[in-house]
């Protein structure tokens, strides 16, 4: 049988397949080639003439809406922070600002990014090459981030922003090589919360919390009413053993960072805490919490009458489960952790820095941008309207900066006790160290064998 | 003359005479009609070498580098050092031995329960109506989005207030487990997830294999006096093998893979008892940043994934065997 017999019983033959395609095609390269022809050659006419005539609005959206890097042209800013906080109100004066001293016409980009998957996305974009012009980073991420080479550096404008005026541990938090690459924006502490009713339903006085960690015991093992009520809980990782590891007097890395010291006779004690909480007082739920979504809210719910370290942004999680700020203070108390006998208390400090890139196309503005967000008015605003905890020491006796911060002379105590937690190889620490403290926790090894182990996977890894 | 009569009238003046030579546009025609089947598969070709084979070619040699995500213009080259440091890594054979019980249980569940479900709905044991609706519901599962499941599941498996615990309590199970706190139950309780995610797929897949079997063979056994479990014994099952093979594949590819709704659910926790392959994998990508050994565990990944089919398919008595 020929084709044509069989395509005369279908209504698309391949004659008539080939021939529609064909054209198709043509008029498709056709348009394609002329497109190409004026873009390319619009391109290089654009980048040619781009000294001398600056190009329009409309042309710089049309090429993806970044920039034009002409005196007049149009710049956007991508700035990308942790959702929760600030936001773009909060930058576009800044943005406004910078519009009037500069030709180019600057808008900002604002894009938030839940915790839980910044690090990645940033990483991820910095790897592609694909980087935004400024970042809000956690203060742990940023050894990660400056071994990338692409973060600015801000050595130069030390003056006028006055670096001396941060708390110590974020002066070397944000110093690598020398070289300064980010500028820190707030901080917050972590502490111990305890439900008032509960330790008035046990006798116990809500204004005065245990200061030691055998008072702490004590006052657990009254509270402790399983299943409905624990005497505590906590989330067993790296983040939150810091704050019995510094209260013990230890540190996770040696001063150079060479080396890991929590397996150290400080970090034994440290652990030992939470052998002493799940296995030997017995005063938390019987599995040890070891994912950190939901403990906020199963705490606010009063599955546990005490958390003894737990970060100073518990009252975001109160309010979204519907508390006020006032029904936040009146139903909970905030102050340090329980320290061991004889020692002094601790807290750790964690925070955000705000880094930009070097390869933003206008350094000149993004670097001005960052000298404007980090002047010290600047951190007063973002401070008093975020509610969070400013990280510059001169800002903290301003009443204004504390209108919006619960706790706020209980947290002013804590800032003197205050250490932060190693800026470099802190991913290879927590990932070795949160699986041994587990092993803690579930009893299935002793501190110390289990801290010497993730010390020595760290060690192979420094 | 009908448009048709002209068509058929037109052919024949182009196609011509045998022996007589061919016009410009009829060689040209002849010469695209002989390339046809290669110019319509061209484009899907192209795209399995652009999305397929060159990434995974460009992962297998970043594997044998040292290179950071932050910086992978930055690379040494360390050879295989990568997959002998993981071969000789007992905490890799931790995590082989989770993504085994992982990938075992939810591809047994998956299927089984799936198959099942098919061959219920299929035989019009519940009415048509009913059938169509359940077919309908059972597909919400899969179009869910992997960190919806895993953060819903992570509510209802709450050892206080979740709704499986509450349903144990109410039942009579005093002290129901801990699911994902605990370390003996956690791997249950993410497989019971993932069996609950995966089981529409298979509903699907098996449907349409019952579907291509002939009403006559079920009438034959019918006149034949077989009773149901003989029917679906005798008839249903031995023609669904080559459905229930490509299911087994299809499930074991995508179970090897997962890793969003574990992430989301236990992070691999408690105590990595729920830390599989690809989470693996993850992690030594974006939270270490190791992305020459994240390629390496990528290439044992696929790797795995080859030798599960190829087992598969000898299990099945060979490719032609088994379809």
């Amino acid at each position: 049988m020929r084709d044509s017999d069989r395509s005369v019983r279908s209504p698309v033959d391949r004659r008539r397949f080939i021939t529609t395609a064909g054209v198709a095609g043509v008029t498709l390269l056709a348009g394609c080639g002329g497109g190409d022809s004026d873009g390319g050659g619009g391109q290089e006419t654009t980048e040619a003439a781009a000294d001398a005539e600056p190009a329009d609005q409309t042309d710089t959206e049309a090429a993806g809406g970044q920039t034009d890097t002409a005196s007049g042209g149009t710049f956007t800013l991508e700035y990308v922070d942790v959702d929760g906080d600030r936001a773009a109100e909060h930058f576009q004066p800044v943005i406004d600002e910078l519009n009037s001293e500069y030709d180019t016409q600057i808008s900002l980009n604002f894009r938030e990014i839940p915790y839980d998957n910044m690090k990645q996305q940033l990483l991820t974009r910095v790897g592609a090459g694909d980087e935004p012009d400024v970042a809000a980073i956690d203060q742990i991420w940023l050894g990660e981030f400056y071994q990338s080479g692409k973060l600015m550096t801000f050595n130069d404008v030390q003056d006028q922003v006055n670096f001396d005026d941060y708390f110590a541990g974020f002066q070397d938090a944000i110093v690598q090589d020398d070289d300064f690459v980010a500028f820190p924006i707030t901080t917050d502490v972590r502490g111990m919360y305890w439900h008032k009713s509960a330790f008035e339903d046990a006798g116990l006085d809500p204004d005065s919390p245990p200061e030691t960690w055998s008072a702490f015991y004590e006052a657990a093992a009254q509270l402790h009413n399983p299943p409905e009520t624990y005497g505590t809980g906590l989330i067993v990782a790296a983040g939150i053993y810091s704050v019995p590891l510094f209260g013990a007097g230890g540190q996770f890395l040696s001063d150079d960072g060479s080396a890991p010291t929590f397996q150290e006779e400080p970090g034994v004690q440290a652990a030992t805490v939470i052998d002493d909480i799940h296995n030997n007082e017995e005063i938390g739920p019987p599995e040890p919490v070891t994912g950190g979504s939901g403990f906020p809210q199963e705490f606010l719910n009063g599955q546990y009458a005490t958390t003894p370290v737990y970060g100073s942004w518990m009252d975001f999680f109160g309010r979204n489960e519907g508390f006020s700020n006032e029904e936040l203070l009146n139903q909970f108390g905030f102050g340090l952790t329980p320290h061991p006998e004889g020692s002094e208390p601790a807290t750790m400090n964690g925070g955000f820095g705000w880094a930009a890139f070097g390869t933003t196309e206008q350094p000149e503005i993004v670097k001005d941008f960052m000298i404007r967000i980090s002047d010290k008015e600047f951190n007063r605003k973002i401070a008093r309207e975020t509610g969070r905890i400013p990280t510059r020491q001169s800002l903290l006796d301003a009443d204004e900066v504390w209108e919006n911060i619960l706790w706020e002379e209980e947290i002013k105590g804590m800032l003197e006790y205050g250490s932060t937690r190693p800026v470099n190889n802190w991913s290879v620490v927590s990932e070795e160290l949160t699986p041994a403290l587990q092993a803690v926790a579930f009893d299935r090894q002793e501190p110390q064998e289990a801290l010497q182990q993730a010390a020595d996977a760290v060690s192979s890894q420094l | 003359m009908s448009d048709d009569q002209s068509y058929l009238s037109t052919l024949d003046d182009i196609a011509g005479p045998e022996g007589q030579p061919m016009s410009r546009s009829e060689r040209l025609y002849e010469a695209v009609d002989s390339r046809l089947p290669y110019i319509m598969i061209a484009p899907v070709f192209l795209m399995v070498i652009g999305l397929i084979l060159y990434p995974a070619v460009w992962a297998f040699k970043l594997s044998l580098y040292e290179t950071q995500i932050v910086n992978l213009d930055d690379q040494t080259f360390v050879g295989l050092q990568h997959y002998v440091d993981i071969l000789t890594d007992p905490f890799f054979y931790k995590i082989m031995k989770n993504s085994a019980v992982f990938v075992g249980a939810s591809v047994i569940g998956q299927v089984a329960i799936g198959t099942a479900l098919a061959i219920l709905l299929d035989r019009s044991w519940l009415g048509d109506r009913i059938a169509r609706f359940f077919r309908a519901s059972y597909i919400l599962p899969w179009a869910t989005t992997a960190v919806i499941v895993g953060y819903s599941w992570t509510f209802m498996l709450n050892p206080r207030v979740g709704l499986v615990n509450e349903f144990l309590r109410f039942l009579g199970w005093a002290n129901p487990p801990a699911w994902i706190n605990s370390l003996e139950w956690a791997m249950a309780g993410v497989v019971i997830m993932n069996i609950w995610r995966g089981t529409p797929f298979s509903l699907i897949f098996q449907t349409s294999g019952l579907q291509s079997i002939q009403e006559t063979l079920y009438e034959a056994a019918n006149v034949g006096g077989a009773s149901t479990l003989q029917t679906v014994r005798h008839v249903t099952l031995p023609l669904l093998r080559p459905f229930i093979l490509m299911n087994l594949i299809l499930v074991t590819l995508f179970t090897f893979n997962v890793f969003g709704m574990i992430l989301v659910m236990t992070g691999g926790g408690p105590l990595n008892a729920t830390n599989v392959l690809a989470l693996y994998m993850y992690e030594m990508a974006f939270d270490l940043g190791n992305f020459g050994k994240a390629s390496a565990l990528a290439v044992l990944l696929f790797g795995f994934n080859v030798l599960t089919v190829a087992f598969y398919l000898k299990a099945f008595g060979g490719i032609k065997q088994a379809v």
